[in-house]
């Protein structure tokens, strides 16, 4: 497709305003949910003992379902029309919303979730094809660019918005009922922006089996992981049940279905996702790391609401009021980490255009594994200010990573795949998160689980029963954030090596 | 919670299976043609009560009903089963601030265990320590008594089917001051209305309300109870050697 005039009867700088608007929209849904999930599982009364692993679908659904759509959307639009397939993915995030404004049961919010995540993630990568319509080539990267940034602002933030609305008016049902006006109004107005887009149609056909293969892998990889989580479930009389036997080949299956995706991929005349980016060495290593990193941020975004409302509600069960409380809390102290990851993020690129993309990606995660080693010390009595202390250290690590890696990859991608590249670079970091939720639910649930019953002959627990449970979520929330120094660690390492010898990407900018 | 709390809640899981157990059990011969409402009452009592198993569930609307002493802990559903002659399993569902917990209860020929819900170890309850559930399955003050004799007021409202089995229909009252014996008070600040429903075929008890309106008569707490899967063996044994 190319520019033109008519679409111009909304600016192109207006219409790239209410497209990040609703991507924006989608992007805050993506970590609205941790400000409230305590409160949904109250109401929705889910057994803190046996099925937090089914409310954990809460976050892990929507992500996948999230990343899922984000990698075959922009080839949709290709082939059915830009203007439709955004408008009917904004429709499907409004009504996932309302399914879960409404939804009586956890399945129902869950399945809403889904839903709406499959609208909003395919916002992105629409989005970003629209703007490679509406602007030139010279101006087209910094669209891009504010698209990406757009989404990550969104999630960034979504906790705090979450934690303001739920100290508002405390109905977390709110939250969600909220996007039907601003879905509704941002609906009618891209409806007239892009009434004038040109209805051209890319031809060739759409990767099916490539769709159905990357779905099926991811989805198989995350329902395998959560299985796991059953470890710590039991029968009647405690005598471990062990995972369930579909647990460990559904993994094995995901990793299948990813070699056979991959195969797909480079036999087919117009595959999902190009996999000639992959050949950069760099760009290979700034994938993972890209990925790890989304790991790490999964820990922390999940961990600081879980910490913070577990130990408020033991600390003050008599206050019925206590989760509005540790909504906004929870809020507050996350921003530690992702108001610095945004602040530092433009100096990371900055870095980035002066010494190459590779020292401020070391210098980061360097950064990162410090803040995660610091958080990796919390224990049941510490205080807000440690906890925003080790944030912000990880956050500002995370931050200066975001611009090098994102560039290394879209830098790969040469000037034609800037939107596809730029919409991998989401991709990846948000497969990192997913399998980092899975991966603190599959390990948090079963250590927890085990703590407290090899505390049974503990006179302390049973003297103090609330102090023995804010101990045991502290320990088993420090020994998750090692899983997160774990992979930025590795993050570390594959920067360090590949860079060091070889070409651009992570070690230096085309 | 401590362990006497929750022996009222353990209490409470056995007043239901006691209900259960109060009933059916005429395996052979066919009820009269035209039974009086008392008599189909004592019916479902000695029906029920001669069944070797089943598995019963009960959930609660209306005002909650703590389980302690604070009032922090209210009781959300149970679900269990009972084995004859003695042998009796539950799960109890119990909400905090924190959100649900489960604690999980075996009584055995006299022996009581519970799960500690911090630890969610078995733990043994010494003798005397707490409510002895087998008193709910006394012949003479539980459940079973209460429906075969203590019923008042019974009328027979119809016949309904319920899970597909045509049933009887009863409606009556049930004494609050004996439920609340066997209940640790958790139920019968005053009378209590009772319906149940029998299956006509075998007076087996399906289906049992009873709302406790006395403790507050805007929003009564209704306690609603299933009984299925009668005479499937449910595996009841001792958790731990004490």
């Amino acid at each position: 497709m190319t520019p033109s005039r008519e679409i111009a009867r909304f600016s192109p700088n207006t219409t790239l305003a209410l497209l990040s608007a609703a991507v924006f929209l989608g992007a805050v849904d993506l970590t609205i949910v941790t400000a409230v999930l305590p409160k949904i599982v109250l109401d929705l009364q889910v057994s803190i003992d046996t099925e937090l692993q089914r409310a954990a679908w809460v976050i892990t659904g929507y992500l996948l379902a999230y990343t899922v759509s984000m990698t075959f959307a922009g080839r949709l639009s290709d082939l059915y029309g830009r203007r439709p397939t955004y408008l009917i993915c904004l429709a499907v995030f409004i009504a996932g919303s309302a399914l879960v404004a409404a939804a009586p049961t956890l399945e129902m919010v869950v399945a809403g979730r889904v839903v709406q995540a499959l609208g909003a993630g395919a916002l992105v990568p629409v989005a970003m094809a629209l703007a490679g319509d509406l602007f030139p080539q010279g101006r087209r990267a910094a669209a891009l660019g504010i698209i990406a940034a757009v989404d990550t602002a969104g999630w960034m933030v979504g906790h705090l918005y979450g934690g303001a609305l739920m100290r508002l008016f405390d109905d977390w049902r709110l939250l969600f009922w909220i996007n039907l006006p601003l879905g509704a109004a941002a609906l009618a107005l891209t409806w007239l922006a892009l009434r004038h887009l040109p209805g051209a149609r890319a031809p060739g056909a759409f990767d099916w089996p490539g769709a159905l293969l990357i779905a099926g892998s991811l989805t198989a990889l995350n329902v395998g992981l959560a299985a796991g989580a059953e470890l710590g479930q039991a029968d009647f009389y405690g005598e471990r049940a062990g995972p369930p036997p579909y647990a460990g080949p559904l993994v094995l299956l995901a990793l299948a279905l990813l070699g056979a995706f991959v195969w797909a991929e480079r036999r087919a005349r117009d595959p999902l996702l190009d996999l000639r980016l992959f050949r950069d060495r760099g760009a290979a290593a700034a994938c993972a790391v890209n990925a790890l990193v989304g790991f790490g941020l999964a820990m922390a975004i999940a961990n600081v609401p879980l910490f913070i409302n577990t130990r408020l509600g033991l600390q003050h069960p008599e206050d019925a009021d206590i989760l509005r409380r540790g909504a906004w809390e929870s809020g507050l102290v996350l921003s530690a980490l992702t108001l610095t990851m945004a602040a530092l993020a433009p100096l990371g690129g900055r870095l980035a255009g002066r010494y190459g993309n590779r020292l401020p990606t070391l210098g980061g995660l360097a950064l990162g594994v410090a803040g995660y080693v610091l958080l990796s010390g919390w224990r049941a009595d510490t205080g807000y200010g440690a906890m925003v202390a080790g944030l912000v250290v990880a956050g500002a690590g995370l931050g200066l990573t975001l611009s090098p890696v994102a560039a290394a990859v879209i830098d790969a991608g040469g000037e034609e795949r800037h939107g596809a590249a730029a919409a991998l670079v989401i991709v990846l970091r948000l497969t990192g998160m997913t399998i980092g939720v899975s991966t603190l639910t599959l390990w948090g649930v079963q250590r927890q689980d085990a703590l407290r019953r090899a505390a049974a002959d503990d006179p302390a627990a049973l003297s103090d029963p609330a102090g023995f449970l804010i101990g045991v979520a502290a320990q088993v929330v420090a020994e998750t954030f090692l899983f997160a120094v774990g992979a930025l660690a590795v993050a570390l390492v594959v920067a360090a090596l590949v860079g060091r010898g070889a070409a651009p990407a992570v070690g230096g900018r085309r | 919670m401590r362990v006497s709390s929750l022996s009222r809640a353990l209490a409470l899981a056995l007043v239901s299976l006691a209900l259960a157990a109060c009933g059916a059990g005429i395996g052979g011969p066919t009820p009269t043609p035209t039974p009086t409402p008392a008599e189909i009452a004592a019916g479902v009592g000695r029906a029920t009560a001669e069944a070797q198993s089943l598995r019963f569930s009960v959930t609660l609307a209306g005002r909650p009903v703590p389980i302690d002493s604070s009032g922090l802990f209210t009781l959300r559903e149970m679900e269990g089963g009972l084995q004859r002659p003695a042998g009796v399993l539950a799960t109890l569902t119990v909400q905090s601030a924190a959100g649900l917990t489960e604690i999980r209860t075996v009584s055995l020929e006299g022996r009581q265990y519970i799960t500690n819900p911090l630890t969610r170890a078995w733990q043994c309850l010494a003798p005397g320590m707490a409510f002895d559930p087998a008193v709910l399955f006394d012949p003479e003050r539980g459940i079973e008594a209460l429906l075969q004799r203590g019923l008042q007021d019974v009328a027979l409202i119809g016949e309904e089917e319920v899970g597909g089995r045509a049933s009887y229909h009863l409606r009556g009252t049930l004494d609050g001051d004996q439920l609340a014996a066997i209940s640790g008070g958790m139920i019968g600040a005053g009378p209590v209305a009772a319906e149940i429903w029998a299956d006509k075929e075998t007076l087996r008890a399906l289906r049992l309300t009873l709302v406790d309106s006395a403790t507050d008569p805007a929003e009564p707490t209704t306690w609603t109870m299933s009984f299925s899967d009668y005479g499937q063996p449910v595996d009841v044994r001792d958790p731990v050697e004490c």
